[in-house]
């Protein structure tokens, strides 16, 4: 393969950033490539050009590694931009955009891709997402733009109807579904099933190795459309089913109900199903609890940061053993890079691109998720036809506040900003939309300047 | 080990058999599967059925070979069926070819395009779409994969008239690799080609060196304008033209192109074809009588893809095929839905999965949108059986420069072809 070069956007943060590092290094293809490290806070970038230093040298990479505070200084000649950016506090930031709409009587399920929250979410973070995305035209126009931020679908709009720069975005929510069949099928394969169902995550990897899963729609509210035996190509969606009737009823609860309504079973697991249904935010029959659904762990996630920088630095003053390194998943990144700057050929299980025709009735244009072909050709997403039409009304809708959300977020208009929130079916009434969207706006006020023009 | 039953129609085509015959025993992923032969001449499916014994003897690939000359009884219990026939292929073809040319059409093979190509449609689909009917209801999971020509026509009926899941498998591919790295002066192998479009009319949308990534075209155009101009002159002037190399060769694209006799009208040489397929008749029978040793070239992959199509659904590989013609719906967004269309596909357990590499750059898709009509219009001839809508065909085709002809052409080849013409919907 000849040398390439990548940009990594955020490579400061603590496990993005060590997974992606570890990931890009192990590879024997990419010797002679540049690796350039881009964060704004110049004491974590420092802190991780030690460690890709030192994974260099142990290695024996042979990558060249450079480091910038500003993505601009780093994109020159740039193929490949791998970005994980977040407007920071990430905890803080999510928690407030779920309690800000609590304020004025609306209780979201989670907040972080879907709803009011996931609108403010996307707000902030498709400034300088965009900003990235017009600079690469300028500096590196045939560059792929690897996205990992949040909200993925609107922040992949955002790029694909805002800028000329072709975007994929990569998630790893398809193992929540491995997961869960795999925890449902232990036994047929063998296998020992966690005594606590909520780790069912944990079986995602073991899973991998027995079934072969193919799933569309949306990032985050995709569907199982097929499910087999991995050797033997036995088709297991009747076993599936069956497995579901019969299990723990506390196991999964919304996906079961939303799996036993529309035939069909959602791979993301409840925490994340939840943000797009209109049947789980009533304050009267409260179904958050009903469905037993958890909101993200703000302040555990903050202390895992802290402490997952201080393990960075660790590893890369030569404290701790960088072997665990080597298994890193970049959640696909590598293999994207390889197959692309390499001519191969790399079947991806889920790639973000826009319709072209990979779902026939969602609007064209629109960012779906589908398992994807990777090769010199660059990143395609498999035809799959139509989603049954009841899944796809239920996506159509969600495409719809998607597409407001953007619009409102890369022009600030306001107008579209509310339109947003009142096609949310959390919203019940034209003046919460209103309380709701004013609170955002001026709470957020210096991420949003869009919006104060 | 997954298993299988794979059935082959049209076994008795020695050149074509042998091909799969070198991938189907080369191959030690169908150990335990059946291999079921089926031809209508006795005579070529015995000689066919005893060669298929002796290589898995050979090789050991482990198979279960039989023999049937009737497909009903073969199709229960298919995983695959594999199509090559053909009806008086010779005989018939080199009527395609000349009655046209004696009414002034100049055309260059008359076996996928132009008038040929459409009396090939109407006698061919009857017989495809018997086997399809029979698969329906004898083994309705099976894939049926077809090699026989007019490939594209045969897809687009499979395609839009049955549920049957299938896929057309052809080697132009490869010829149009081939051709590009001996203009570049490189081995064939170390290019990565991605295409799309039409059976025989395929565009190499990129060209890259499988080690480096790098991008190839330069390389094509600036060695294309040097090399020797009586090579491929007009699938060269399409290049200049679309800047894109379109495959596979001049005399099969050029079926497609009101001008594709530019690039020789000599037509397909039967003669030659009629020695070759003696002299291997006489070859197989020494083989088969113990003169002739098994040549180790025939255990070694043949260039079709069929068997790794099998392989790849069989074990659930999610094995990368570079090029299938498959019914398009949204495959190649920026032609009709309803055509055959040819694309690199993926295939697994769950099936063929078409690869889209997008919209067509927008001259070339409107090229192939007049080539769509004229298939479409075929092949709702064959199906209806319809006379009129075979003249319909005639006189939107590119290669048809005279109604006048147009109509004798038809009123000679139907007659023809009459006894392999009837409605099947």
């Amino acid at each position: 393969m000849l040398p390439t070069k990548i940009v990594v956007i955020g490579a400061g943060s603590a496990s993005f950033g060590l997974n992606t590092l570890g990931a890009l290094m192990r590879s024997k293809k990419l010797a002679g490539s540049e690796l350039a490290l881009v964060d704004m806070n110049a004491e974590t970038l420092a802190i991780v050009r030690r460690l890709a230093e030192r994974l260099n040298r142990e290695w024996e990479a042979k990558l060249t590694i450079t480091s910038y505070t500003r993505h601009q200084d780093a994109l020159p000649g740039a193929q490949f931009v791998v970005s994980a950016i977040e407007v920071p506090p990430r905890e803080r930031l999510w928690r407030m955009d779920w309690e800000i709409p609590l304020r004025h009587g609306v209780r979201q399920p989670y907040a972080e891709n879907g709803g009011p929250g996931g609108f403010a979410h996307a707000c902030r973070n498709i400034g300088p997402v965009l900003q990235i995305a017009h600079d690469m035209e300028q500096a590196c126009p045939e560059a792929w733009f690897i996205n990992y931020t949040n909200p993925m679908v609107r922040i992949c709009d955002a790029i694909h109807r805002y800028s000329k720069i072709k975007a994929i975005g990569l998630c790893h929510q398809i193992f929540a579904g491995y997961g869960m069949v795999g925890y449902l099928l232990a036994d047929k394969f063998g296998l020992e099933r966690p005594a606590d169902m909520h780790r069912y995550w944990e079986f995602s990897h073991q899973a991998t190795q027995f079934l072969d899963i193919k799933a569309a729609g949306l990032n985050h509210f995709t569907w199982m459309l097929d499910v087999r035996d991995r050797r033997t190509g036995e088709d297991l969606y009747p076993l599936v089913r069956e497995r579901w009737a019969q299990a723990d009823p506390a196991f999964q609860p919304l996906t079961r109900r939303v799996l036993d309504a529309f035939g069909w079973m959602p791979i993301p697991a409840d925490g994340h199903l939840c943000e797009y249904l209109p049947w789980v935010s009533d304050s009267a029959t409260k179904p958050w609890e009903k469905y037993d659904l958890h909101l993200y762990d703000w302040d555990a996630a903050e202390k895992g940061r802290d402490e997952g920088h201080k393990q960075i630095a660790l590893l890369g003053e030569g404290k701790q053993s960088i072997a665990r390194l080597k298994k890193a998943d970049s959640e696909g990144a590598l293999e994207m890079i390889e197959a692309i700057a390499g001519a191969g050929n790399h079947y991806h299980l889920a790639v973000n691109l826009p319709n072209d025709g990979q779902i026939t009735n969602l609007p064209t244009g629109a960012i779906v998720e589908t398992p994807g072909l990777i090769s010199g050709w660059g990143a395609r997403g498999f035809p799959i036809g139509d989603m049954p039409e009841s899944v796809a009304e239920l996506l159509r809708q969600e495409l719809a506040r998607v597409r407001l959300s953007v619009d409102a977020a890369a022009t600030g208009d306001r107008q579209a900003a509310l339109q947003c929130l009142l096609l949310d079916p959390v919203i019940r009434d034209i003046e919460t939309a209103k309380a709701v969207l004013d609170d955002y706006l001026t709470s957020y006020r210096q991420h949003l300047p869009q919006f104060w023009q | 080990m997954n298993t299988t039953k794979i059935v082959f129609i049209g076994a008795g085509s020695m050149s074509f058999g042998l091909a799969m015959f070198k991938d189907i025993f080369s191959s030690q992923e169908l150990s335990g599967s059946t291999l079921t032969l089926v031809d209508i001449n006795r005579q070529n499916l015995e000689c066919m059925t005893r060669l298929a014994e002796q290589m898995n003897q050979h090789s050991g690939a482990g198979l279960k070979i039989e023999a049937v000359t009737n497909w009903k009884e073969a199709l229960p219990g298919a995983g695959f069926v594999i199509n090559s026939t053909a009806i008086d292929r010779n005989r018939l073809w080199k009527l395609d070819f000349e009655v046209p040319k004696k009414y002034g059409i100049r055309h260059t093979l008359g076996e996928n395009g132009g008038p040929g190509g459409l009396f090939f449609t109407l006698r061919t689909i009857p017989l495809v779409m018997d086997i399809v009917r029979d698969m329906e209801a004898l083994c309705p999971q099976a894939v049926f994969i077809n090699f026989s020509n007019p490939e594209s026509r045969i897809i687009l009926a499979v395609g839009k008239y049955s549920p049957v899941r299938c896929i057309g498998l052809c080697h132009g591919v490869f010829m149009a690799k081939n051709d590009v790295a001996q203009i570049m002066g490189l081995p064939p192998e170390r290019l990565d080609v991605s295409a799309a479009g039409l059976n025989h009319f395929q565009w190499l949308l990129s060209i890259r060196d499988r080690h480096t990534g790098e991008d190839l075209y330069p390389l094509l155009f600036e060695k294309e304008k040097n090399f020797d101009p009586g090579f491929m002159p007009v699938t060269r002037r399409l290049l200049r033209a679309f800047k894109k190399y379109p495959s596979c060769s001049d005399d099969h694209s050029g079926e497609y192109l009101a001008y594709g006799w530019e690039g020789g009208e000599e037509g397909y040489d039967f003669e030659e074809d009629e020695v070759g397929r003696k002299a291997l008749h006489e070859f197989v029978e020494q083989i088969l009588a113990g003169e002739e040793p098994l040549p180790e070239a025939w255990f070694g992959p043949s260039g079709e893809r069929g068997v790794a199509v099998i392989t790849g659904m069989l074990h659930n590989q999610h094995a990368a095929i570079e090029s299938g013609v498959i019914y398009n719906q949204g495959a190649i967004p920026n032609l009709p839905a309803d055509l055959a269309v040819e694309v690199p596909v993926m295939v697994d357990a769950a099936g063929v999965h078409p690869v889209s590499l997008g919209p067509l750059p927008d001259g070339i898709a409107k090229l192939l949108h007049m080539q769509a009509g004229v298939q479409q219009l075929a092949v709702k001839a064959a199906m209806h059986a319809s006379k009129e809508l075979a003249l319909q065909a005639l006189l939107i085709d590119p290669v048809v420069n005279s109604a006048a002809a147009a109509e004798k052409i038809l009123d000679e080849l139907w007659e023809v072809n009459k006894p392999y013409i009837r409605k099947c919907i």
